[in-house]
């Protein structure tokens, strides 16, 4: 019947469209979101430590009153801004190990699931090849088979996907301790310099992790669109054959 | 298709089809509808599982963005709290 609607497999295909847009559009929003968080630590940092030096504009920023301090107090109060922009430093390396560890799960539990649809599959193709064979039906698993194996095939950039979690307690006291082989202005900008580097690290992560993504729903609408016409083909060429052959008078 | 095609001919042949015949051309023709029916069950289970896995990703990155807001607040209550002590104690 002639409904006047897009073909199924063009509406999937727009569908997917529309979804892989999206996803390009999510990745470039997380990124300018993390982009901010990062420019608001830094820009913290930079105020703490001009308060430190009398900012009347850091020191607005930060709710209070602008105060001179002598130089020592001012080395004491400046220490305490970076120890504060060093434990932010060390809670975005944990944030990033987590993000690290959820992806290495995800895939773990995918890889999972994989195989275990893989073998109930596996089971009812046996069990389908026994019962095609009392009507002299042969050979009919090894094209399912093939078939299935393209199935289960899992998209390459999720396979090829080896993180790896760095050793975050080494990593935090390396930095630790270059941070206390600086002073003044040396140990802030050697602070900044680690927020850049941990920034850049997570935005990559968080960029490959969403490539990941979309990769896996790219391919996830692909096998809904051929399972959708692999359903179809087998209602248009067995569907009338069967009621014809049922029509059929025997003798 | 080769075994159907083969009883279809000899029913040809005949003029009539035995009752043994037409159901091992039903059986036959269900095989194949439940083959593909099997395959397309394959194929919706692996999408069901990579959507699974996408959903996951975007959980992860969810919640690293709260965690990065976190510390910036944090760091924020930190410099804060540093800012009205020294100010307090001159």
């Amino acid at each position: 019947m002639e409904t006047g609607e897009a073909p199924q497999s063009t509406t999937l295909e727009t569908a997917r469209n529309i979804a892989l847009d999206k996803g390009s559009e999510r990745r470039q929003e997380a990124a300018r979101r993390m982009n901010s968080v990062f420019g608001s630590i830094k820009e913290k940092i930079t105020k703490g430590v001009d308060f430190a030096l009398g900012s009347p504009d850091a020191a607005a920023y930060l709710g209070t009153e602008a105060v001179k301090f002598g130089k020592e107090k001012a080395t004491e109060v400046r220490d305490s801004v970076v120890e504060a922009g060093t434990r932010a430093w060390e809670s975005v390396i944990d944030t990033k190990d987590r993000l690290i560890q959820r992806g290495i799960d995800a895939k773990n539990r995918l890889v999972a699931r994989y195989e275990q649809t893989r073998d109930a599959t596996k089971a009812k193709v046996v069990d389908l090849s026994r019962r095609a064979a009392v009507w002299g039906l042969t050979r009919i698993a090894e094209p399912i088979e093939d078939r299935l194996r393209q199935i289960y095939e899992i998209p390459a950039n999720i396979r090829e996907w080896q993180a790896d979690r760095e050793e975050v307690k080494a990593q935090k006291q390396e930095t630790r301790a270059r941070l206390a082989g600086e002073t003044g202005e040396a140990r802030v900008k050697a602070l900044q310099e680690e927020i850049v580097r941990i920034q850049e690290a997570t935005q990559g992560q968080v960029d490959t992790m969403n490539g990941l993504r979309d990769a896996a729903l790219a391919r996830a609408g692909e096998l809904n669109d051929k399972a959708t016409a692999r359903r179809e083909q087998a209602k248009q060429n067995f569907g009338k054959a069967r009621v014809a052959v049922q029509s059929l008078q025997t003798r | 298709m080769k075994v159907i095609n083969e009883i279809l001919d000899e029913a040809i042949k005949n003029g009539f089809i035995t009752k043994e015949a037409k159901d091992k051309l039903l059986g036959i023709i269900d095989i194949e509808v439940e083959a593909a029916n099997l395959e397309a069950d394959a194929m919706e289970e692996v999408a069901m599982a990579l959507e699974n896995f996408a959903s996951e990703v975007d959980k992860a990155v969810d919640k690293t963005e709260e965690d990065l807001k976190t510390a910036d607040k944090d760091l924020l209550d930190d410099v804060k709290e540093t800012a009205s002590q020294t100010t307090a104690s001159q």
